[in-house]
């Protein structure tokens, strides 16, 4: 193999890329001929003969993906509102006075926590919607608050889908990406919404829209506003602002983490994992940070395309790789500590950390996991990429009024 | 340094503060090339889907946890999708060898010698070469792009990657038993 041979080959390739003969071009390196003739009748074979065709609806799914991914990560990165770190102790306590004065004029800490399961409409939503403003307001870590919000944003987002499902007649509000647009009638966050003219003009598939309207006894949402919400996580009411009305809950970011592998699956060398991503948005709630499982790292990837360019992946040598040698293996960096805090949702309660195993009957914002609500954030990693009906190990925070917010769910 | 490096590395600079304007210039930019190649080392349009997005999907992760490529995004991108191949073929060793009715597009179905590279036989052929000659045929035939540009995504040398395009059709050719049809 000299190197006038490679290059005539070269040279004939891109002849025969610009559309001439087989023969004509031989004819340009006569000595070359009878080597470069099936070495280029080769080339010819497993040369496409036109450009592939790269269908407009994948790229416009994976642009949607893309951008609904990079919203949640945006607002992982922004910090919370801080609110209130300015006021004193003694005011802290004032605010929880008064919030325990609230709770007590409705009838005592039994009717909040009666209150939790309740869905708009029913009698007792106001006080659960009353008592979810004190516990934000008495929240002074930022991060802990954020991760507040967005536990109530999952919420909302619960409570849309249970009065659909029940087919209630019931006003809603809630956040989420907009997952399909078929003229009038749209898919957001998993939830069909009907449209009417002149709400929705440019928003377009992946945005993270504020939904408000009327849940249908057909399991419709008549939405009577739809707003892009690319403005980052809804700032926790003021201790002063009045609780929003129960029909009209203040709509709080949705987001959607990722769908795809957590990056700490591919550092695993055996065995390794294909990402399968999937096609559909895995609609979430949390913003506060990235699903991926994987730490900042100080490492910077080589920038070239031989195997150790993903930092986060295990090479191997490909199948069938007999004639070629070995690929190399890119070690990924080890774990290192998250960036941001842990979704603790108070400075005084810490959440506890459960841990159980199930079925996936349903995802979205919130999973149902054998029977168990689990809410899913930005911060929840996932593993082997889960989904229905997989068998999975949850880990998760059980916040003070019950609910699970997960950690972690690993397909098992 | 060209105009478009020094695109690129706005585009990057950007991108680590998640821009949603540069994101997107980013996937409108490289998605189609990431998709062929990604079609054209696996052969299935719907594995090329699911590549393709998960290629972007990973830089935005990298980009939040300070991963983020340095200099070359697009030799990034195509690392990426390089590595995300490999993990599909050791997930599904047998997958991927038939062929795809799909790719070719409606209406303009080539004849059939112009399908070789989907054809059964030629996709185990390509499976049996090194990883690197699978990607120099990737990038030069699965995307059309350059010699230079292609030396440029691997971090090689303009002949080095020449001799590695040579030698990845040399090794084709020999699976394919091609000299007797070169004769004819």
């Amino acid at each position: 193999m000299s190197d006038a041979l490679i290059a005539a080959f070269d040279d004939c390739l891109g002849a025969l890329e610009a559309g001439a003969s087989l023969d004509a071009v031989l004819a340009r390196y006569p000595a070359l001929a009878d080597e470069l003739r099936p070495m280029l009748v080769a080339a010819q074979a497993v040369r496409p003969s036109e450009p592939l065709r790269v269908p407009k609806q994948s790229e416009d799914a994976s642009r949607a993906r893309f951008l609904a991914r990079a919203r949640v990560l945006r607002s992982a990165r922004r910090p919370a509102p801080s609110l209130f770190p300015q006021l004193s102790l003694a005011l802290r306590l004032a605010v929880w006075l008064m919030a325990l004065l609230t709770a007590g004029t409705l009838g005592g800490f039994g009717l909040v926590a009666a209150a939790s399961p309740s869905l708009p409409g029913d009698l007792l939503y106001d006080v659960k919607r009353s008592a979810e403003q004190a516990q934000l307001a008495l929240t002074a870590d930022p991060a802990a608050r954020a991760a507040l919000a967005n536990q109530f944003e999952a919420r909302r987002l619960l409570e849309a889908q249970a009065v659909v499902a029940q087919g209630r007649v019931v006003a809603v509000a809630f956040t989420g990406v907009v997952e399909q647009q078929a003229g009038d009638r749209w898919v957001i966050a998993g939830l069909p919404v009907s449209v009417p003219a002149g709400q929705g003009a440019g928003v377009g598939l992946g945005r993270r829209v504020h939904v408000s309207g009327t849940a249908q006894a057909d399991g419709v949402i008549r939405a009577d506003r739809i707003e892009p919400a690319d403005d980052g996580p809804t700032p926790p009411p003021s201790p002063t602002e009045p609780p929003a009305p129960p029909t009209t809950p203040a709509p709080t970011p949705t987001s959607e983490p990722s769908a795809t592998a957590d990056e700490r699956e591919t550092e695993r060398a055996e065995p390794s994992r294909t990402p399968a991503p999937t096609q559909t948005p895995r609609p979430s709630v949390s913003p506060t940070k990235t699903g991926s499982g994987s730490a900042p790292s100080n490492t910077p990837p080589p920038a070239t395309l031989p195997p150790s360019a993903d930092p986060t992946h295990t090479a191997a040598p490909t199948a069938n790789s007999g004639g070629g040698g070995p690929a190399p293996t890119a070690t990924p960096p080890p774990p290192g500590p998250t960036a941001t805090a842990d979704p603790e949702p108070s400075e005084t309660e810490h959440p506890e950390e459960v841990e159980f195993s199930g079925t996936v009957e349903a995802t979205g914002a919130v999973w149902v996991i054998s029977g168990q609500a689990v809410t899913i954030t930005g911060e929840t990693e996932f593993e082997d990429n889960p989904g229905l009906g997989d068998e999975v190990r949850v880990k998760a925070w059980r916040l003070p009024d019950g609910s699970l917010v997960a950690r972690e769910i690993d397909k098992r | 340094m060209s105009a478009a490096e020094l695109s690129e590395k706005a585009l990057l600079e950007q991108a680590r503060r998640l821009d949603e304007r540069a994101l997107s210039q980013i996937h409108d930019r490289y998605y189609p090339e990431i998709y062929r190649y990604a079609l054209y080392r696996t052969g299935r349009t719907e594995v090329a889907d699911d590549i393709a997005s998960e290629v972007f999907l990973r830089l935005l992760d990298a980009l939040h946890n300070g991963r983020a490529p340095q200099t070359t995004l697009r030799g990034w991108l195509f690392g990426v999708a390089s590595n995300l191949v490999v993990d599909h073929y050791r997930k599904a060793p047998r997958e991927s060898q038939g062929l795809d009715e799909t790719v070719a597009a409606p209406g303009s179905l080539p004849a059939a010698a112009e399908q070789n590279w989907q054809r059964r036989e030629v996709r185990a052929a390509l499976r049996q070469l090194t990883r690197e000659q699978q990607e120099v045929l990737g990038l030069r035939f699965g995307d059309g792009i350059s010699v230079e540009e292609t030396a440029a995504v691997m971090g090689k040398s303009v002949n080095a990657v020449k001799a590695l395009q040579f030698r990845a059709v040399e090794a084709l050719r020999r699976v394919l038993g091609v000299s007797e049809v070169s004769h004819e």
